[in-house]
C-alpha cells in the first residue's frame, strides 16, 4: 500500500512545486483503483470461486464462497462438472459424495483437473438409499467442507434437512462451494442453475452425438431476474463456448470442420513413422 | 585448503536395529507409510525400502512393521557413540547409526588409521554383540573429505564379514577424487544433500560417474547448477569439508543455563534447552545466518559430561535442536526419577546388568547446559516451487482425505486413476486415496533409504514437491483408445449396468445378429422404473468382441447411442439379447 500511495503522489508533487490539486485524471484513476483494495471489509460478493469463460453471461461473479448451487435439468450433472471445472484449474480440490456414476472422462472434458478430484463412494454391499445413517452423512460432509475448496454432492447423499444446515452453516465460515448435481434433498440453494440440452450429431441410424447446445438458466436469490444464455457443450471442436459469441471470433481457433482437422493432425504422425 | 581426513562409522538400516530386531526375523520400518528400513530376513522376502506399507506386506506377510521412533533410534545408538566416545574426543552425529569424527588426533595415538579404525569397530562391535546381526554389521570408512568418508564406510560395511579388519576401509591421502571416480553418481543421492533431479539431469547431459563431474571446470558447474551443483561437485571431487557456504561463527555464539540445583527431569532441561535454542537462533537470524551445526553439553553436579556435535545442512530452527538436545539427554541420563533411583540404590543386585550404568550414567541432576553454534551459513531460505509445488490447499486435502477414510472406511475414499479401455466404465478406476501416490507428502521422496533420522521437516517438504510435479505430468493428453467411443464423454456411467427394454416401430424387442445387422430401428426405450420415451435418432450398432482369448471374461456386445424425444442421451449395449443401460449423457 505504501509503495502504491507515494508512486501515486511523486509525478504531481516532484513537478516543480506544482499545486498538489491539479492531479491528472490517470492519477485518479489510479486512487479510484485503490479504493476498493484499501476498504477495510471483504464484501461478500469479492470471496469468489471463478468458473468457466463460457459462464460468464450467467454467473458473472463466479461462484460466492460459502454459497450452495444446485444444478437441475436434463444436463444437470454436466453443469456441474462446468461449475467446478475452473476452480480445479486454480489449484482447488474437489470433493465428491453420492456421485457413484460420474464419470471422469466426462469430468475432464469439462476441463476439471481430474488429479484434484477425491470421491467418497458407498459401501459396496449396502443398498444406495442406505449408504450411510444421517449423523455419519454429517461427519463426512463436514470433513469434506473443511477439507476441499469445491463439495459436488449427488442425488445419493441422503441427510435430513436439519443436518443439510448445519453443513450449509459450516460451509460459509470456511469458504467451500457446494456444487448439487441432480436433485439432493434436504438442501436449500442460494442459486439454482437449470441446464437442459439439444444434442447433434445423432441421425436415424447413423453418426454420433457431437455437439450439445445447453440452455443454461441461473436464478436465485441475488439473482433479481434469470439471466439466460445458450452454450456449446461441447462444440464440434470439443471446445465450451457461448453460442452468443460471434463464430467470427471463434472461427480462428477451428478453421475447418472437424473431419479435416483430424485428417490433417494425422498427417504429421504418419510422416515420422515413414522417417 | 585440503579437506580433512574424516572417519564415518556406518550401521546398516539403523532404524530395524533400534526396534529390537532378532537374527533371521523379518522387520520393516515404516515413516509416512514406507518402508524406511528393514532387516537382512525382510530384504530377502522382497521388502525394499520405500515400498508402502501394505506392498510390504503383500510381498512378505510375516514381517514385522514398526512405526519410525527418532527417539527410539537415538536411545538405542548412544551406546555406539559412548563406545566411540572412548576413542576420540569429539564426535559429531548426522543421524542415528552415522556418526563421523577427525582422525588426526587419534590415529597419531594408536599409530594409524588403520589400526585405530579396528580398535574402534571391534569395540563398537562388541558393545552391539548380536544386535546388529539382523541389519548386517557396521563399517568404517576413512578418506579426505565428508562425502569420500561416508562412501567408504557405506562400501566397508557391505563386505558384511564378521571380522572388523574386514569391515575397515581406509583411503589414502589425497587419493578421495581417484576412489570415488569409478563410481556411479547414485551415490550423491545417498548423502540427502543432492535431491534426485538434479543428478538425472547431470546423467542426461552424458555425465556417466563421479569421476567425469568432477573433471567439469567448477566455475561452468556453479554458473549451469547453482549453488546446489557447486556443492556436488565438491562432494563428486573429495574435497567437501562441510557444507558449501558455510563459516565459522562469531567468537562466543554460545548460550549456557546454569541451574541452581541439580535437575533431574528431562522436561525441566529440555524446557531450558528451548530457550538456549531460540537465543542462539535468534542471535544468528539478527544477522541472517543460520545454524548448521551446533554443539550441546551438559554437566552434571559430579562433573560427568555428556558433549554431542549435530549437523544438519540445511540449518536448525529452535524446534529442530530441541530435539537433538531431547535425544541426547534421553539417550544419556534417563533422568526420570524412577531410573535414577535405581541407578543410585545400594541394594540393586545387580548395577552392571545395564550396559549404559557401567558406561556411566549421570549419578546426579544436571546443573549445567550449553549450546554453543560452530557453523554458521548465510540464511537464504528454502525455495518452494513455482509450479508444482505443494500448496496449502493440498494439505488440507491430504487432511480430509485421511479424516474421511477413518469415518467410511479406507476402501471408500478413492481418487481416479486412468487406465484406458473401450467402455466409459473402463477409462477411470477409482483407487484408495491412501493407495495413491497423488495425496501422499511422502512419495518419491529423494533418498528415502536413507533418511532415517533427519528428524525436522525439511526432507519431508522435498519429497512433497516432487510427488506433485509427478502428478503433473499424467495429466498430458493421451491419444485415443482402439474401439473407445468418440467425444464427449458421459457424465453419468453405471458400473452395475441397468437392464432396459429397447423395442421396435411394432413392440418387438430390438435384436442384433450374429453379423452385427440391427432387425429393426430402435423406436421406444423402457427404463426399469417404469419410464417410457420415443426414440428420437439413434446410432450404432458399434460391436466389441473383447478378450477373446479368455473364455472367463469373454464380452461380445453391440452399443448404441439413443436419444429420445424428451431431449436425453443414453450410450446403451445389447449383449445375450439382453439391453443394459452403460451410461446417460447429462
Amino acid at each position: 500500500m505504501v509503495a502504491g500511495s507515494t508512486s501515486l503522489v511523486s509525478p504531481v508533487s516532484s513537478g516543480r512545486g506544482r499545486p498538489l490539486r491539479v492531479v491528472d485524471a490517470d492519477a485518479r484513476a489510479r486512487l479510484a483503483a485503490l479504493v476498493p483494495r484499501l476498504a477495510p471489509a471483504t464484501m461478500a460478493a469479492e470471496r469468489v470461486v471463478p468458473v468457466h469463460d463460457a459462464l460468464a453471461t450467467v454467473l458473472p461473479q463466479g461462484l460466492m464462497q460459502g454459497s450452495t448451487v444446485g444444478c437441475t435439468g436434463e444436463a444437470a450433472t454436466s453443469a456441474a462438472l462446468l461449475l467446478v471445472a475452473e476452480a480445479t484449474q486454480r489449484g482447488a480440490w474437489v470433493g465428491v459424495a453420492g456421485l457413484s456414476g460420474l464419470g471422469v472422462q466426462a469430468a475432464g472434458e469439462a476441463g476439471i483437473d481430474v488429479e484434484r478430484l477425491v470421491a467418497v463412494r458407498r459401501p459396496p454391499d449396502r443398498s444406495p438409499g442406505l449408504l450411510l445413517d444421517d449423523g455419519t452423512w454429517g461427519q463426512v460432509l463436514a470433513a469434506m467442507i473443511d477439507g476441499f475448496d469445491v463439495v459436488l454432492l449427488g442425488p445419493e447423499v441422503q441427510v435430513r434437512p436439519s443436518t443439510a444446515r448445519r453443513v450449509q452453516a459450516r460451509a460459509q465460515p470456511r469458504g467451500a462451494v457446494l456444487v448439487l448435481a441432480g436433485e439432493v434433498p434436504g438442501f436449500t440453494c442460494d442459486l439454482q442453475v437449470r441446464a437442459d440440452a439439444v444434442w447433434e450429431g445423432l441421425g436415424d441410424g447413423h453418426g454420433h452425438l457431437r455437439a450439445r447446445r445447453m440452455r443454461v438458466e441461473v436464478h436465485g436469490r441475488r439473482v433479481p431476474r434469470p439471466r439466460r444464455d445458450e452454450l456449446w457443450f461441447p462444440a464440434l471442436d470439443g471446445g465450451i463456448t457461448s453460442t452468443s459469441v460471434t463464430s467470427a471470433a471463434s472461427s480462428p481457433t477451428s478453421p475447418t470442420s472437424p473431419a479435416e482437422d483430424s485428417r490433417e493432425s494425422l498427417a504429421p504422425v504418419a510422416l515420422e513413422r515413414a522417417v | 585448503m585440503s579437506p580433512p581426513r574424516l572417519a564415518v562409522l556406518w550401521c546398516p538400516q539403523w532404524p530395524v536395529v533400534a526396534a529390537g530386531a532378532a537374527l533371521d526375523e523379518p522387520v520393516a520400518v515404516l515413516h509416512a507409510n514406507r518402508v524406511i528400513a528393514r532387516s537382512t530376513a525382510a530384504a530377502a522376502g522382497g521388502v525394499r525400502l520405500g515400498l508402502r506399507r501394505r506392498e510390504a506386506q503383500a510381498r512378505c506377510p510375516e514381517v514385522r512393521l514398526v512405526v519410525h521412533d527418532p527417539l527410539v533410534d537415538h536411545r538405542a545408538f548412544q551406546p555406539v557413540a559412548d563406545t566411540v566416545a572412548r576413542f576420540v574426543p569429539r564426535i559429531e552425529l548426522h543421524r542415528a547409526g552415522m556418526l563421523t569424527f577427525h582422525t588426526r588426533g587419534p590415529s597419531r595415538y594408536f599409530g594409524g588409521d588403520r589400526s585405530m579404525a579396528e580398535r574402534v569397530l571391534t569395540a563398537v562391535d562388541e558393545t552391539l554383540g548380536d544386535a546388529l546381526r539382523a541389519a548386517g554389521p557396521p563399517g568404517l570408512g576413512i578418506a579426505d573429505g565428508r562425502f569420500a568418508a561416508r562412501v567408504a564406510a557405506r562400501s566397508a560395511a557391505r563386505s558384511r564379514g564378521s571380522e572388523a579388519a574386514v569391515r575397515v576401509l581406509v583411503v589414502d591421502p589425497d587419493a578421495s577424487s581417484s576412489f570415488l571416480a569409478p563410481l556411479p553418481l547414485r551415490w550423491l543421492l545417498d548423502a540427502g544433500e543432492v535431491t534426485t533431479d538434479l543428478v538425472e539431469l547431470v546423467a542426461r547431459l552424458g555425465v556417466g560417474n563421479l569421476g567425469a563431474f568432477a573433471a567439469l571446470p567448477a566455475a561452468d558447474v556453479l554458473a549451469r547448477f547453482g549453488r546446489p551443483g557447486a556443492a556436488a561437485w565438491h562432494m563428486a571431487a573429495g574435497s567437501d569439508d562441510r557444507p558449501v557456504g558455510t563459516e565459522d561463527p562469531p567468537a562466543g555464539l554460545a548460550a549456557v543455563q546454569h541451574f541452581d540445583a541439580p535437575v533431574q527431569h528431562l522436561e525441566a532441561v529440555v524446557f531450558s534447552g528451548r530457550q538456549l535454542a531460540e537465543q542462539v537462533v535468534e542471535t544468528l537470524a539478527a544477522t541472517g545466518r543460520v545454524c548448521t551445526q551446533f554443539v550441546s553439553i551438559a554437566e552434571t553436579d559430579h562433573g560427568e559430561t555428556s558433549e554431542r556435535l549435530w549437523s544438519l545442512s540445511t540449518g536448525f530452527t529452535a524446534t529442530a535442536m530441541v530435539e537433538r538436545i531431547r535425544w541426547q539427554l534421553d539417550g544419556w541420563a534417563r533422568l526420570d526419577a524412577a531410573a535414577l533411583e535405581r541407578a543410585q540404590d545400594p541394594d540393586d543386585p545387580d548395577p552392571d546388568l545395564d550396559p549404559l550404568a557401567a558406561a556411566g550414567i549421570p549419578t546426579t541432576g544436571i546443573i549445567q547446559l550449553r549450546i554453543e553454534a560452530t557453523e554458521v551459513r548465510p540464511d537464504e531460505g528454502v525455495q518452494l516451487g513455482l509450479w508444482g509445488g505443494r500448496s496449502q490447499a493440498d494439505d488440507w486435502a491430504q487432511r480430509a482425505a485421511t479424516r474421511l477414510a477413518g469415518l467410511v472406511g479406507d476402501e471408500q475414499v478413492v481418487v481416479a486413476e486412468w487406465r484406458g479401455g473401450r467402455h466409459p466404465s473402463d477409462v477411470h478406476r477409482w483407487v484408495p486415496a491412501s493407495l495413491s501416490s497423488r495425496l501422499d507428502p511422502g512419495a518419491h521422496s529423494t533418498g528415502s533409504g536413507n533418511g532415517s533420522g533427519n528428524g525436522s521437516g525439511n526432507g519431508s517438504r522435498n519429497g512433497a514437491r516432487n510427488g506433485a510435479e509427478a502428478g503433473a505430468a499424467t495429466a498430458a493428453r493421451r491419444p485415443p483408445w482402439p474401439g473407445g467411443l468418440p467425444m464427449p464423454s458421459p457424465a453419468t456411467v453405471h458400473h452395475d449396468p441397468v437392464a432396459l427394454r429397447v423395442v421396435d416401430g411394432r413392440g418387438r424387442p430390438v435384436t442384433v445378429s450374429g453379423r452385427g445387422t440391427v432387425s429393426a430401428a430402435p423406436a421406444r426405450v423402457r427404463t426399469p422404473d417404469g419410464g417410457e420415451a420415443r426414440v428420437a435418432s439413434w446410432a450404432g450398432p458399434w460391436l466389441v468382441d473383447e478378450r477373446w482369448w479368455d473364455q472367463a471374461r469373454h464380452r461380445r456386445l453391440a452399443r448404441f447411442q439413443l436419444l429420445t424425444v424428451d431431449g436425453r442421451a443414453y450410450l446403451a449395449a445389447i449383449e445375450r439379447s439382453q439391453w443394459w443401460l452403460l451410461a446417460v449423457y447429462d
